[in-house]
């Protein structure tokens, strides 16, 4: 079978409404970029398969709503992600706030294991593409504040720009390279709560018809 | 209802929905609190759920993929409800909850709870508990809809082989695939005639019973004058095979209930069921609660209905808002500010144990869960009712590693501690049957009762499973000092309106429909049916009550809604590149990479 040496990993977006979420996945997807995306509706479920190491990792991304009144739904998201996105837009104190916010209830409620990226989204918007210079007074979070907030609960921290994909590549392939380390290095009893994906999954979507001899089935 | 209302997906892409907002830079004040997101004000729904177990949520998400506009409320900080998976703390907090009678904990009594924090350290949220444990049969309506619903892409499952049966002080495991009996050397060549007979008859599409039966027949009785079956096996065959916990039911029930775990084999592969991973229908109840809403469903946690005037329909809720109602209120017994009209209770009496051992000796190799059943009888109580138990390992993801939980209950009544006695009784038995199995010592033992996996590890039987052979039994193990330690116990009884004796409410539920007397839907507390089943039919039935038809359930196109996209990025594109050209000049030459290759070719192809 050829999904015994995939990796699935978990991963779910959080953060204020309009930063950018659902825009960093379809850049990470699909290369494509929206001017108007619409507002996530309760949540969205895409998959992306990849490679990092000679390893294929299949990323099974969850891009929630991040409107007030889906600010409960959260939960549903993050309790068994392997990964978390936590993004703000660098040119909204508010949703850098609020991406405080979420680091600290995900350190409260999540699995212990969980690998948090701290995204300050549209960074195209600070830059002026023909100088390449920080265009003056766009940006309002700063970087420091960032690595700070980033260092604080043990996440990376990115910047980046679903517009011009700047960055988004290379969080997705981070989180990708800490999460197939973190395998690698448990230790069988160190690890509190079964990180091993494939172990036992019953893929529901595909019956299986032939094996009423086959003993040696992976079951 | 005669109009019928436009589903979700026709509605959209609806201006409404799609419409950018303005970017409103949020006021900072406050922002540090919780997020807890207000309702809009004059909000208007037309359905109110409160509670969000398994049946509520799976109404949330059929209604509003039907196009019901639904407010899904839930009184505690958690999902689940009546059906929650729980951390430690919430275990606590659901103890004192339940302790005094708070809404959300209506129907619980007889509540202990001991926790060893001393001794353990425990990490609180490695643990998920389970309120009702239950395990999924490959054919089941519930399955069905999981797929149908495309709810199983939120949850992982995993297989669940071991059925041990509880006899002579000891832990058998049936074999009830054909393979299985055909190679066994336990069943003597004339029990495996006779079973197989038995497993002919009941795998047949229809179960045709012969003519001259006598009236009420018992299935103890019918399977001993059939098929001539001895007691330890009719035993096996009604409590493990069939989980049915009413000695008294009615033939033809549990004929189908034992046929449901034979027509099970061989659909997702060798094994009978499957339970999700992270827990069991606090898992699912979420899962269903994400496709609500994605279909529109608003949320809201920490919130209960105050009052609800059925006349002006309208609902004040403890947050001060105050909701119209356009056509009704569901509420679990559980969330319900009043209790249906002529309610009577029955009981389900619960142990919830956690212990510092793996129970790996229980599980089938490479899985994480058994069952165990002590049939009636069997225990020293003299349990007129069987007491089910569920394992769950710490790959179940609901433990961490060296840890494992106990579910165990029944339907026996409480009065004379007669529930809380057998209970014990085969928690006590579990006890003594893992120390024995694990601090077994093979060195001193005799060859001739052991057969040799491939690296010289023993095992016990042809089957892996760990049933002792008679003489083993009989052999006096060290006095070993290994004991079991539990980091929690919480036993309790949990009410139920469904009288679970009642030959019609087969699959745990009633047929009509409770009200309270101010028109709220009362959904019925989880049944003590350890499978899943009969849950989608009770969600169905209220659905039903609302819509006025069911015809509709789930009736959706998801082709666009929620598009799986799997396509390559430019990451993939050197290898891509590789691979066209393996795929492209050496056509017919299997290469190296030939595994990768495939999968490559499949992605290029889409
Ligand atoms: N300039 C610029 N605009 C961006 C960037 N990322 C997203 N946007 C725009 O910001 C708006 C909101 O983006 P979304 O991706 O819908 O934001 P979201 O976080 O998913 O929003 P919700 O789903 O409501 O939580 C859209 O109009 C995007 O085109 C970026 O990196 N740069
Ligand atoms: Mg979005």
């Amino acid at each position: 079978m050829s999904a015994s040496n995939q990796t699935s990993i978990k991963l779910v977006l959080l953060g204020e409404a309009a930063v950018g979420k659902s825009s960093l996945v379809l850049r990470f997807v699909s290369n494509d970029f929206q001017e108007n995306k619409e507002p996530t509706i309760g949540a969205a479920f895409l998959t992306q398969k990849c490679t990092v190491n000679d390893r294929t990792i299949k990323f099974e991304i969850w891009d929630t709503a991040g409107q007030e009144r889906f600010a409960n739904l959260a939960h549903l998201y993050y309790r068994n992600a392997q990964a978390a996105l936590v993004v703000y837009d660098v040119t909204k104190p508010a949703s850098f706030i609020k991406a405080r916010h979420w680091m600290k209830e995900l350190k409260e409620q999540s699995t212990k294991n969980i690998t948090i990226a701290l995204i300050g989204n549209k960074y195209d918007l600070i830059m002026d593409e023909t100088s390449g210079e920080e265009i003056d007074g766009a940006r309002k979070v700063s970087i420091e504040e960032g690595k700070q907030l980033a260092d604080e609960e043990g996440a990376v921290f990115f910047e980046t720009s679903a517009k011009t994909s700047y960055n988004v590549n290379e969080v997705f392939m981070n989180i990708a390279e800490t999460i197939l380390e973190k395998m690698d290095n448990a230790k069988p009893d160190e690890n509190p709560v079964a990180q091993t994906q494939n172990n036992n999954r019953i893929d529901l979507t595909a019956p299986s018809q032939n094996n009423i001899n086959d003993n040696g089935c992976a079951c | 209802m005669s109009d019928r209302r436009p589903s979700i997906v026709e509605r959209r892409p609806s201006s409404a929905l799609s419409s950018r907002r303005p970017s409103i830079i949020p006021q900072l004040e406050g922002i540090e609190k919780p997020n807890t997101p207000n309702l809009p004000e004059n909000m208007n729904v037309d359905v109110l759920i409160c509670g969000t177990g398994l049946i509520n949520s799976i109404l949330a998400a059929a209604l509003s993929w039907q196009g019901t506009s639904v407010l899904h409320i839930d009184s505690n900080p958690y999902y689940g409800d009546d059906s929650a998976t729980l951390t430690i703390e919430q275990i606590k907090n659901w103890f004192i909850g339940s302790k005094f009678n708070k809404t959300g904990f209506k129907n619980y009594k007889n509540i202990h709870l001991y926790i060893n924090d001393n001794d353990f350290n425990i990490v609180s949220k490695d643990y998920g508990i389970d309120l009702s444990p239950k395990i999924l049969f490959p054919r089941s309506s519930l399955l069905d809809l999981l797929i149908k619903s495309r709810v199983y892409h939120y949850l992982e499952f995993q297989s669940l082989s071991n059925f041990h049966t509880f006899e002579n002080n000891n832990l058998g495991k049936l074999n009830a695939n054909k393979e299985d009996i055909f190679t066994s050397n336990e069943i003597d060549l004339n029990s495996k005639r006779k079973l197989m007979k038995f497993l002919k008859f009941i795998s047949s599409p229809v179960i045709e019973l012969p003519d001259n039966l006598p009236k009420d027949i018992s299935i103890q009785n019918f399977l001993k004058k059939n098929f001539k079956l001895d007691d330890k096996l009719i035993n096996e065959i009604i409590f493990t095979l069939g989980l049915i916990n009413n000695p008294k039911i009615q033939l033809i029930d549990a004929l189908n209930k034992i046929k449901r775990y034979i027509l099970s084999f061989n659909i997702y592969g060798n094994f009978p069921t499957l339970y999700s991973k992270f827990g069991g229908p606090g898992e699912i109840s979420q899962g269903f609660c994400r496709s609500a809403a994605v279909a529109g469903t608003i949320y809201k946690l920490n919130t209960k209905l105050k009052s609800y005037d059925f006349e002006n329909k309208t609902a004040i809720l403890n947050d001060g808002s105050n909701i119209k109602i356009n056509e009704r209120i569901i509420s679990s017994l559980n969330q319900s500010i009043n209790k249906p009209e002529n309610c009577k209770f029955y009981e389900i009496s619960r142990i919830i144990a956690i212990v510092d051992k793996s129970c790996n000796e229980w599980f089938q190799d490479g899985e994480s869960s058994s069952i165990i059943i002590f049939p009636p009888n069997s225990l020293n109580s003299q349990n007129e009712y069987p007491v089910q138990c569920l394992i769950m390992g710490s790959e179940t993801g609901c433990c961490p590693k060296g840890r494992s939980i106990w579910y165990l209950h029944t339907i026996a009544p409480t009065i004379n501690d007669i529930a809380i006695n057998d209970l014990n009784s085969a928690l006590l038995k579990l006890e003594e049957n893992y120390i024995r199995e694990s601090t077994f010592n093979f060195n001193e033992f005799n060859d001739d009762d052991l057969n040799y996996y491939n690296n010289n590890k023993p095992i016990l039987t042809e089957s892996g499973s760990m049933k002792l052979s008679k003489s083993l039994l009989d052999f006096k193990f060290k006095f070993s000092n290994e004991r079991i330690n539990y980091l929690m116990k919480l036993s309790f009884t949990q009410l139920t309106n469904i009288d679970q004796l009642n030959p019609e409410n087969i699959n745990g539920y009633n047929k009509e429909i409770l009200k309270t007397d101010n028109n709220i839907i009362i959904v019925n507390m989880p049944s003590s049916e350890l499978s899943y089943d009969g849950i989608v039919e009770e969600a169905k039935k209220i659905y039903k009550e609302i819509v006025g038809d069911d015809s509709d359930f789930f009736n959706v196109d998801f082709e666009d809604e929620e598009e799986e996209i799997e396509i390559s990025n430019e990451l993939d594109a050197e290898i891509k590149a590789e691979v066209e050209e393996i795929i492209n000049v050496d056509n017919n030459q299997t290469t190296q990479s030939n595994q990768q290759s495939e999968e490559f070719e499949m992605e290029l192809e889409s």
